[in-house]
């Protein structure tokens, strides 16, 4: 277990332009939709409406604030940036610059070395495993994380059991001190893909997409016992908001955790926000207040390729 | 565990969750408004039911395209003969 590495602070920005479900599968085809009708995706996903920034600049201004804010709140010096860990393409480049080299520069992080991980959906937990390999031998060594999202056509939102919606986060992961002690970090590559490498199709769609979920409850269950705490030990799981049904009940069977374990408040509004879900659903679920020093939380996210792959990430955090 | 309880199993459950009482034995997968997560639902529900696990690959077969095929398939699994 390791002992060093914190979250020191974590912000997310969605942006308040709305897009309802109902619209979006108004323009979605039969086939882009899996067969599934507007009622049951809604039943099954929870989500209403998806958050949406209409433009790149509205991303990019997004994205410059929550780095800014989030190394306020961690009072942390530019200078002591080492590196800058980001997950989505969206960040690196759009038509008009490269977000992530802009907030580099106009930030003064200039010790920073930009490192991307392309997990988008789970680089942050991908950064905490990372983290104390990076800042091993820094005095006060951290790392800022840098993700954002905006989704252009109504067909790259709809991902069978969520709904994608925009939105950015920052979050400073420090070797110092923070608001959580990450105690443990587990990681599992699935090779879950259709066709094998040749273009040959090796399995069926339902069986690529079943596995994802099984293989997933396994992982959370074997994390678990890596981190050596039960489900009973942990306040709360924080997974990504894809999927009601997936998480209150194919995960609850097949892992033998609880559906009360689960986080649900976020599904209705917003969509699912590639990582950044875990920031917002972390701090919703801190601004209850009922957290004490000591409490556990599981972070958990499996990051889906489009061939069906995976790469699932889980950690453990003590609140300090 | 015999023929019977699971094929009515299968129908109750696919019935349950696709919310379409219609279904029968003689009905095509393809006409059962389900999508994945609806038949990893089902899934787990005939487990629960059963109260054992069935191999997805069985399950899940392409050869199952209708019910009476999907019973055939559990059938089979359960080496059923009766």
């Amino acid at each position: 277990m390791r002992d060093n590495i914190y979250i020191r602070s974590y912000v997310s920005f969605i942006p308040e332009k709305r897009i309802s479900v109902d619209e979006i599968f108004a323009q979605l085809s039969d086939d882009a939709t899996d067969g599934s009708s507007l009622t049951r995706f809604k039943a099954d996903s929870h989500t209403e409406s998806v958050a949406v920034f209409d433009t790149d600049p509205e991303l990019g201004t997004a994205l410059m604030r929550a780095a800014g804010e989030a190394l306020e709140k961690a009072d942390t010096a530019p200078e002591d940036i080492s590196y800058i860990i980001f997950g989505n393409e969206h960040i690196a480049y759009t038509d008009l610059c490269s977000p992530v080299h802009t907030v580099r520069s106009e930030l003064k992080l200039t010790r920073a070395r930009i490192l991307p991980v392309m997990h988008p959906c789970a680089a942050f937990l991908s950064a905490l495993d990372l983290a104390d390999k990076l800042l091993c031998g820094e005095e006060n060594g951290n790392i800022l994380y840098l993700s954002g999202c905006r989704w252009k056509s109504f067909g790259e939102r709809y991902i069978s059991f969520a709904m994608r919606g925009d939105g950015v986060g920052a979050a400073v992961i420090s070797n110092t001190s923070g608001e959580f002690a990450v105690k443990g970090t587990n990681v599992m590559n699935l090779s879950n893909s259709l066709h094998d490498i040749c273009g040959n199709k090796k399995t069926d769609e339902k069986i690529s997409r079943f596995n994802l979920i099984v293989k997933g409850a396994a992982f959370l269950k074997e994390s678990l016992g890596k981190f050596g705490v039960s489900a009973e030990d942990i306040v709360r799981i924080i997974q990504p908001n894809a999927g009601f049904t997936v998480y209150n009940e194919l995960y609850p069977h097949f892992s033998g955790v609880g559906k009360e374990k689960f986080f649900f408040d976020n599904l209705a509004d917003g969509g699912h926000i590639c990582d950044i879900d875990i920031f917002r659903n972390l701090k919703s679920f801190t601004e209850a207040g009922t957290l004490k020093s000591g409490d556990r939380l599981v972070l958990y996210t499996p990051d889906i390729e489009l061939s069906y792959d995976v790469n699932y990430y889980s950690a453990l955090i003590e609140k300090t | 565990m015999n023929r019977s309880d699971i094929c009515s199993c299968v129908l109750d459950v696919v019935r349950d969750i696709s919310e379409d009482s219609t279904v029968s034995y003689e009905t095509e997968i393809d006409d059962i408004e389900l999508d994945s997560i609806g038949w990893m639902r089902c899934l787990v529900a005939i487990e629960e039911k059963l109260g054992c696990a069935v191999d997805p690959a069985v399950f899940f077969s392409g050869i199952n395209d209708s019910i009476e095929k999907l019973c055939g398939s559990l059938l089979q699994y359960f080496n059923i003969t009766d």
